[in-house]
């Protein structure tokens, strides 16, 4: 997929399962490969999941490919359950030190789990965040939710995004996105927490630098 | 310069996001003469696809269009959008999602978001310059420079280097019977077993396996779910 022109993976694996990919011995993965489908029991198949999943991640490492993970809300109707989709259930890989190179991007602020998701972003060098879609669930909590953030982890990793899934979708959530940041900016300015060059480089990241080092875009 | 201008003059780069597939009604029947879904009345109109879902979007760009018909003329997918709507338009009419939305209609189309027959007739003309063309106005007048597309890369966008692409790996990683994940809306998975069913299929005949594990089906007449 990479020579097809892939630039990084995408993980929906949350709308049906915890988040936590801890390792798995290959012997163990194996057997539960060969099982019948009929014969292998919910924790073979989980084991064998966790088994595929880090050799995926260790192939993202090789090739420096950023890994997005869905680990925020998402319909009840469709299998997810938030406490499967907390990043927090992610730690056991960022903890790895084989995956320590692993760029995981956190979807959608993390939401409901937003606070988590950028306490570890703070902590660890390799996770991300994503703000898409929160924009257009709620202009306030992602305006609130980014103003928290820019308090407390480092601006490089904090990436707009917009999750559109049509024309008007894309327009709406760059526009609420637009007002959100300059919100926060136009407040921190009138401060003087930052000056007008400050700023304005900050933007530049969020809205487009931080997406293209992430993702090594040229 | 204001720092709110400053900020809508950055060319952005979206990090996540679904493409779209869009449908000009009056277009499709023109093609055919099987019934068109015309989608939801009002300033909802342009999200009748269901767009975020890549089997959706698959189907739209792979099938010839009397399937698409077909398909959109599925009762299970019907009564799920009709039930979608109900839900915008009742308790949630004045999330800001919807008036976003009524103001973007207004913003890419000119359409007037009151008038249920111009937005449609509005979205209709912009539906018929193609996907490529309509996304494209509108991630110009948002000012995205670039959108980072993930799952599926509808046809009429591959090529384009506007869009770059983010496949899913979850399909590599569930590669035993599913079934168990099975909820009563369509999950991510079950869209997983049909978008990736050709990979798996080339898989096992590169490898020349012939067991039961690599006869995953694709149902087009299964019950979907709401968005």
């Amino acid at each position: 997929m990479i020579g097809q022109g892939a630039i990084g993976f995408k993980v929906t694996a949350a709308y049906v399962r915890p988040l936590r990919f801890d390792a798995v011995a290959r012997e163990d993965a194996a057997r539960a490969f060969a099982t019948p489908d009929a014969a292998l029991s919910d924790a073979g198949y989980f084991a064998l999941q966790n088994f595929l999943m880090r050799f995926i991640f260790a192939e993202c490492v090789k090739h420096d490919k950023p890994v997005q993970i869905h680990a925020a809300l998402g319909g009840p109707p469709a299998g997810l359950r938030l406490a499967d989709a907390d990043p927090t259930n992610l730690e056991s890989v960022f903890l790895d030190h084989e995956l320590k190179r692993l760029k995981v991007l956190i979807l959608h602020t993390g939401f409901p789990a937003h606070e988590r998701a950028g306490y570890l972003a703070s902590m660890y060098a390799n996770v991300y965040l994503d703000t898409s879609y929160m924009q257009l669930y709620s202009p306030t909590i992602w305006t609130r939710t980014i103003r928290e953030w820019l308090e407390h982890v480092p601006v490089n990793k904090i990436l707009f995004g917009t999750d559109g899934w049509s024309p008007e979708t894309y327009y709406a959530a760059a526009k609420i996105s637009h007002c959100g940041l300059a919100q926060i900016l136009d407040d921190w300015l009138a401060a003087r927490w930052l000056t007008a060059t400050e700023a304005e480089r900050l933007a530049t990241q969020f809205m487009r630098d931080n997406v293209r080092v992430l993702y090594n875009l040229p | 310069m204001s720092i709110q201008s400053f900020i809508e003059s950055i060319p952005a780069i979206d990090a996540h996001s679904h493409a779209a597939h869009v449908v000009a009604p009056k277009a499709a029947e023109e093609q055919t003469s099987a019934p068109v879904y015309t989608g939801l009345p009002g300033s909802l109109n342009g999200q009748r696809a269901v767009m975020n879902f890549a089997e959706v979007a698959d189907l739209y760009s792979t099938l010839p269009m009397d399937d698409v018909l077909a398909i959109q003329a599925d009762r299970h997918r019907l009564a799920a959008h009709t039930e979608r709507l109900s839900y915008l338009q009742g308790q949630r009419r004045h999330t800001a999602m919807e008036r976003e939305l009524r103001d973007a209609y207004r913003d890419l189309y000119g359409a007037n978001p009151d008038d249920e027959t111009d937005v449609a007739a509005k979205y209709e003309q912009a539906a018929r310059a193609g996907l490529r063309q309509m996304l494209g106005d509108a991630l110009d007048k948002a000012n995205i420079q670039q959108a980072i597309v993930m799952g599926y890369l509808p046809k009429g966008l591959q090529g384009d280097t506007r869009y770059l692409f983010v496949p899913n790996i979850d399909p590599f990683v569930f590669p035993k019977d599913n079934s168990r994940y099975k909820t009563e809306g369509a999950n991510e998975i079950e869209v997983f077993d049909y978008v990736y069913a050709p990979i798996w299929r080339r898989a096992a005949e590169k490898h020349g396996y012939t067991g039961g594990d690599f006869e995953l089906t694709c149902n087009l007449s299964r019950p979907s779910s709401p968005i």
